[in-house]
């Protein structure tokens, strides 16, 4: 599944993600004072990022839950349900 | 003062060593340039592989003591490295493009993880276990 800076700037955001600029935008999840999840993405280009399916492992995500991440059914209270049922955190 | 000079003869060229007959079997038979040339340039040219071992980031700071196994590929027309051990990827027009955006990520996320090692998710702590296990820093690699 396809995914634009865009959308990856939304999905940061609305989880929560703390964010880094430098060569790339540097984005990671802190919970409970621990470091859960971290990704990246390149300035480069305008359209769909290269290695969505690599950026979509580093959120721990499926590929419907990214659907649902884009879209407005998955909230940062159910990321993080998510990461717990995972036991990513 | 003098100036001492050694002038050495050089043997000569291989083809000049060689009997007519000799010559020509090595041109006919030795020399198949025909073969390829037939095939179309693309025969000539050698495909990068497709999974290869690390064992440099570029980074003076940074020593890699053990390789990170990459493997490559191609995704919306861009090259693409990753090494999966530790969910890491960098990508570029090119291959030395792509590896040179993998090392920087990697090294990048070498000192992230290092600088956070105390406060790291379950997730994070296994790649950081991983990294710290294959790269050193160079100033601790030169004390060992």
């Amino acid at each position: 599944m396809p995914l634009s800076a865009r959308e990856f700037d939304l999905i940061v955001s609305k989880f929560g993600f703390e964010t880094k600029t430098g060569s790339h935008l540097f984005a990671w999840l802190t919970l409970n004072g621990r470091v859960a999840v971290r990704t990246r993405r390149s300035w480069k280009g305008s359209g769909d990022l290269p290695m969505a399916h690599s950026i979509r492992q580093q959120l721990k995500l499926n590929s419907t839950q990214l659907r649902d991440a884009i879209g407005c059914t998955m909230r940062r209270v159910d990321y993080i349900q998510m990461l717990r049922d995972k036991q990513i955190i | 003062m003098a100036t001492n000079l050694a002038i050495r003869e050089f043997d000569k060229p291989v083809s000049e060593n060689l009997d007519e007959a000799e010559a020509i079997l090595l041109e006919t038979k030795d020399w198949p340039i025909e073969a390829p040339l037939s095939k179309g340039i693309e025969s000539l040219i050698i495909p990068p592989p497709s999974s290869f071992a690390l064992g440099t980031l570029r980074d003076g700071r940074l020593r890699v003591e053990e390789p990170f196994d990459i493997g490559r590929t191609t995704d919306a027309g861009q090259c693409v490295l990753e090494a999966t051990e530790i969910s890491e990827f960098g990508y570029g027009e090119n291959l030395s493009e792509a590896l040179a955006d993998l090392q920087a990520a990697i090294a990048e996320l070498y000192f992230t993880l290092e600088t956070e090692r105390d406060r790291l998710g379950r997730d994070l702590a296994k790649v950081w276990a991983t990294l710290s296990r294959k790269v050193r820093r160079a100033d601790a690699s030169q004390r060992a």
